[in-house]
């Protein structure tokens, strides 16, 4: 085996008890690693019906399959669990270090089940894997929890640890699982399933090597790529105070334009992804208010004040993810906030800056710092929080709620002081928090069916900071994505970004002057679009890949040259493609089986423009989700009205050895 | 001689073809690019702009096959 380690760990939390098991080849060969072998996994294991909040549901911590083989931009870890907050597959993706770590521990994934009696934390070095009493660590936040642990367990090599916090802890149901002080992955509850199982931590402490097939060709490819993105730098005189201005340029044309990703990864090296929140309030893709306003609500006045270079003036430090050659991440100094309750911060990500400012009105950047650190801290996922409190505030507004309901907190767009309570008291589970805790659905249930047209969410998740109504092909991943609501999968303009159509033969090329909108209807193209997107999106996922690399165009990050220097196996672009279709295929059996209708997962009517915008970029755009699902449904070989995978693209597949009589054939 | 161009949304797009290749005369140096799309000179150094993954200057020689990129944002993140 070559690139792959070929078993994983099993921990019986209930019973304290491990087992290793092994992973036959083809399974890597039909799933890859990552999100494809945690869905094998998922499927196999994982009783039909579970409770997500029970002992039975398995949690999964799974590598990429070219993490630790010398490739670049191929460190990210994925949990994998049924999610409490979708009721179907559940998938969270982090970078930082601990992709490596599981793999040097010997194995591809780490899963759990059962239920622990009390608090514990895995710990595995070369020695193997222990469960270790984590009673005096319950209740302290991530950051609290990674020093704890360091002061407990002693090491030569640093140790990798993911952790949840407080919100873990209570079971909130948009709790996520944090690494490296405060990355995380934060997406589908998975922090809520950590806590469910009284499991604190997982710290690994391994040492093995990952053998590959074909070192020098992974080497080869790796320089490459790093000659191109070393030389991919902004003039050192360029300002934040251009990018509203390209933003306003990106959407001057209904014309698509051929993109060279590789250029944007020079953006990326000096902001981070903070430069698309200036961006994208003139270009619409940054949501206001709710999801219903636009920059006439959030005008330059207002929005300037998340400039990225006003950001980058706390950072002390940038930092790369393990593997990664660009750099994206950087530590902020933020003694000045707050009167020096946290000493410093991650820098805040677009997301979080979108989530906590134009989706709130809220223009002090500094509360923005505070709540990023009190997110990451708490373990609680910053998108689906600035959903639900940006909901909560429209309920407000319309007079739903009262001062009494909300504990005396004046819920009024932009209300900084009020925001920054609420978030700490959706962590501790206290107060009005308490009832927002577990995301915008469980929410608006709470306060009344009145509330749900206010609801943004797909499914029960809440949606990332870009908008379907500038992006329609992103719109139909929020909906038809087993794990949907995330910005992640795919989108027109990822599409145009990673040049598949130059390695793979059936995706459709992106031509100078394409009617872009065209993408507004569902048509052939769009079908195929956002097939590929989805099935590159698997594979990509199950190889440990970086969505950035992604985004730099597989012209130039050669994720199927790598696979096969890794792995020996020698396939095809195309053939690469028919694997992220058949783990996405599973995943979407998985959720089916567990009873869900996919088209439930449709997203808010509201970001498909019903009814249309009267105002900014975004003014009159619209389009038909319904129909979007259904011919994203009909490509990928799924029932065009119900979205279950047919028979016939699951023999296709080759998922004979599977239950496939616990899906209903549509 | 042709070279492939990823252009700026600003630029006059329709010098180009459909796969964004822009044909020109043999020996044809950068700047003659930046004119063909009606590109300001003096917006030349706010603008990136890479020949074959190399910062160069305006005056630097084209050959067939030169891929010339001009900086676009992503989304995402």
């Amino acid at each position: 085996m070559k690139g792959y380690c070929g078993k994983i760990l099993m921990v019986d939390l209930t019973s304290s008890a491990f087992d290793e098991i092994a992973i036959p080849d083809d399974i890597y060969e039909h799933f890859l690693s990552g999100v494809g072998l945690g869905a094998y996994i998922l499927y196999k294991y994982l009783p039909k019906g579970t409770d997500p909040l029970s002992p039975d549901n398995v949690l999964g911590f799974v590598s990429g399959l070219l993490t630790g083989t010398g490739s670049f931009m191929t460190g990210r870890w994925l949990a994998v669990c049924k999610s409490p907050l979708t009721g179907g597959f559940g998938d969270a993706n982090c970078g930082g270090t601990f992709s490596p770590a599981i793999k040097q521990c010997g194995y591809d994934a780490i899963f759990f089940k059962g239920k622990a009696a009390k608090p514990v934390f895995l710990f595995i070095d070369n020695k193997g894997p222990r469960l270790i009493d984590a009673l005096s660590l319950w209740g302290q936040d991530t950051v609290e929890t990674e020093a704890s642990i360091r002061s407990i367990v002693t090491s030569k090599k640093r140790l990798a640890i993911a952790t949840i916090g407080p919100a873990g802890e209570h079971q909130s149901l948009i709790a996520g699982i944090s690494n490296d002080g405060g990355r995380m992955a934060a997406r589908s509850g998975v922090g809520a399933v950590m806590g469910s199982k009284n499991l604190k931590a997982v710290v690994l402490g391994g040492s093995k090597l990952i053998r590959t097939q074909d070192p020098d060709e992974i080497k080869e490819i790796s320089q490459a790529y790093a000659k191109k993105v070393k030389s991919s730098n902004l003039p050192a005189i360029t300002t934040g105070a251009i990018l509203p201005i390209l933003g306003k340029s990106m959407v001057a044309t209904d014309k698509a334009i051929p993109i060279d990703g590789m250029m944007s990864t020079a953006i990326m090296k000096k902001w981070g992804t903070g430069f698309g929140n200036t961006m994208g309030m003139t270009m619409g893709d940054a949501p206001v208010k709710n999801w219903k306003g636009s920059i006439a609500d959030f005008p330059y006045r207002k929005y300037h004040h998340m400039n990225p270079d006003l950001i980058q003036k706390h950072e002390t430090q940038k930092y790369h993810c393990y593997s990664c050659i660009i750099g994206c991440g950087g530590v902020c100094d933020i003694k000045g906030v707050s009167k020096g309750r946290f000493s410093h911060t991650h820098k805040p990500e677009y997301e979080t800056v979108a989530a906590f400012g134009s989706l709130l009105l809220n223009k002090d950047r500094d509360a923005i710092f505070l709540i990023n650190e009190l997110l990451n801290r708490g373990g609680m996922d910053s998108i689906s929080a600035g959903n639900t409190i940006a909901f909560a505030m429209e309920c407000y507004e319309k007079g739903w709620l009262s001062d009494e309901a909300t504990g005396g907190l004046d819920l009024s767009w932009g209300n900084t002081a009020a925001i920054v309570t609420l978030v700490e008291q959706m962590i501790a589970a206290e107060g009005f928090g308490a009832v927002l805790q577990n995301g915008v659905k469980k929410a608006s249930e709470i306060l009344g069916l009145a509330s749900a047209p206010l609801a943004m969410h797909a499914g029960g998740q809440e949606p990332g900071m870009h908008d379907p109504r500038l992006d329609p092909i992103l719109g139909i991943h929020f909906s038809c994505d087993p794990t949907p609501g995330r910005h992640t999968i795919g989108a027109g303009s990822y599409y145009n970004y990673m040049r598949l159509w130059e390695s793979v033969s059936w995706a459709p090329k992106v031509k100078l002057g394409e009617d872009k909108t065209e993408e507004y209807e569902a048509n052939s193209n769009v079908g195929l679009k956002s097939m590929a997107n989805a099935c590159i999106k698997q594979v990509l996922d199950g190889s440990g890949g970086c969505f950035f690399a992604m985004l730099s165009g597989f012209n130039h990050f050669k994720l199927f040259d790598y696979l096969n220097a890794a792995t020996g196996w020698n396939k095809t672009p195309n053939e690469y493609m028919t694997i992220g279709l058949r783990m996405q295929t599973l995943r979407q059996c998985f959720n089916v089986r567990e009873g869900i209708n996919p088209r439930d997962f449709k997203i808010n009517k509201r970001l498909s423009g019903q009814p249309p915008l009267t105002e900014g970029p975004l003014k009159g755009k619209s389009f038909k989700m319904d129909e979007m699902m259904g011919i994203h449904y009909q490509f990928m070989g799924w029932d065009q009205k119900t979205g279950i995978p047919t028979r016939a693209a699951l023999e296709n597949l080759g998922f004979c050895d599977l239950e496939m009589e616990d899906i209903s054939h549509g | 001689m042709k070279v492939q161009v990823y252009p700026p949304p600003f630029a006059n797009l329709t010098a180009l073809d459909e796969n964004g290749g822009l044909d020109l005369e043999p020996g044809a140096r950068l700047f003659s690019v930046y004119r063909r799309l009606k590109i300001p000179l003096v917006l030349q150094p706010l603008i990136v702009c890479n020949v074959n993954y190399q910062r160069v200057k305006l005056n630097t020689q084209l050959k067939e096959g030169d891929v010339i990129s001009f900086i676009l944002p992503l989304t995402g993140g």
